[in-house]
């Protein structure tokens, strides 16, 4: 029986050690994907202000066009900030549900040991 | 009673354990390929609109390119709508993540109404209308269109990056 608990604790230990590893490559897979749509998103805000602002100067953009573009600019920002939110909440969910099919396993050989 | 607590240990286990692994957990909409596959065909009928008037639109043109804002314009409500009827999954975890987040004084999750597809295409939506308001009453000079484009861009790429995220 002691031999049988040893090894269900071995399982145990390379199951938690495989549930970090699941998690560590979702984590870095979703990272590199999370930080190149941060910083295009960044950089094309900027790139729409500066226009926005040349185009309101140059009188390119007529003045009562204004507010409309400002509020885009706020709402774009804020949707950016939304999105990523709403990314990294499936990316939680990704982590959560790798580390549940490892317990799942690990709870599986168990009830094997004890039956 | 020993006898009993062996046969039922093994039992209370499997309970345990379909209950609580039974189903997978899920904060986040499913992934729907044909809400994708309208943004990214609303993406190619936008694209096309911007480069066809790059160099500005003049006024009596309008009557021509009107059909054009109607097509987007229309593909457009049509996608908020299948939005609006995407089911968003109950989770008591996504509950207990906002509870925290709202003590923290932060926004939660709220993505039955704040769904970042559906903002991404409101944006869109408001500028094209803004667009066809303009261009009917107006010429529409290059750098408007470039501005037009430029937020069009951010927009789609927050919809289209959040929805093939969805796929999981």
């Amino acid at each position: 029986m002691s031999g049988k608990i040893d090894e269900l604790l071995q399982e145990m230990l390379n199951a938690g050690n495989e549930a970090l590893a699941a998690a560590t490559n979702i984590a870095n897979s979703d990272l590199t994907k999370l930080s190149g749509f941060s910083k295009r998103q960044l950089e094309n805000i900027a790139t729409l202000t500066a226009t926005v602002a040349a185009g309101l100067a140059s009188g390119e953009i007529p003045p009562d066009q204004k507010e409309f573009e400002l509020k885009q600019i706020k709402q774009l920002t804020e949707n950016f900030v939304r999105t990523l939110a709403g990314l990294a909440l499936v990316t939680i969910e990704k982590i959560l549900n790798a580390m549940v099919d490892v317990a799942r396993g690990v709870l599986d050989k168990a009830i094997g040991a004890v039956l | 009673m020993m006898n009993l607590l062996k046969v039922k240990i093994p039992f209370l286990i499997l309970i345990s354990s379909a209950l609580l692994f039974s189903c997978a957990v899920q904060l986040a909409p499913a992934y729907d390929v044909k809400i994708y596959d309208g943004i990214i065909a609303l993406n190619n009928e936008a694209q096309v609109f911007f480069a066809s008037a790059e160099n500005g639109l003049k006024k009596n043109e309008y009557e021509e390119v009107e059909p054009t804002y109607n097509e987007i314009i229309g593909s457009l409500q049509s996608l908020i709508i299948q939005l609006d009827a995407r089911p968003v999954p109950e989770s008591k975890m996504l509950d207990k993540i906002n509870e925290k987040l709202k003590k923290e004084g932060k926004a939660p999750f709220d993505l039955s109404e704040n769904l970042p597809t559906r903002n991404a295409l409101q944006i869109i939506l408001e500028r094209f209308v803004n667009l066809k308001t303009n261009h009917a009453t107006r010429d529409i000079k290059p750098l408007e269109i470039s501005t037009a484009v430029q937020a069009f861009n951010i927009a789609i790429d927050q919809a289209i990056t959040f929805e093939s995220h969805l796929e999981r």
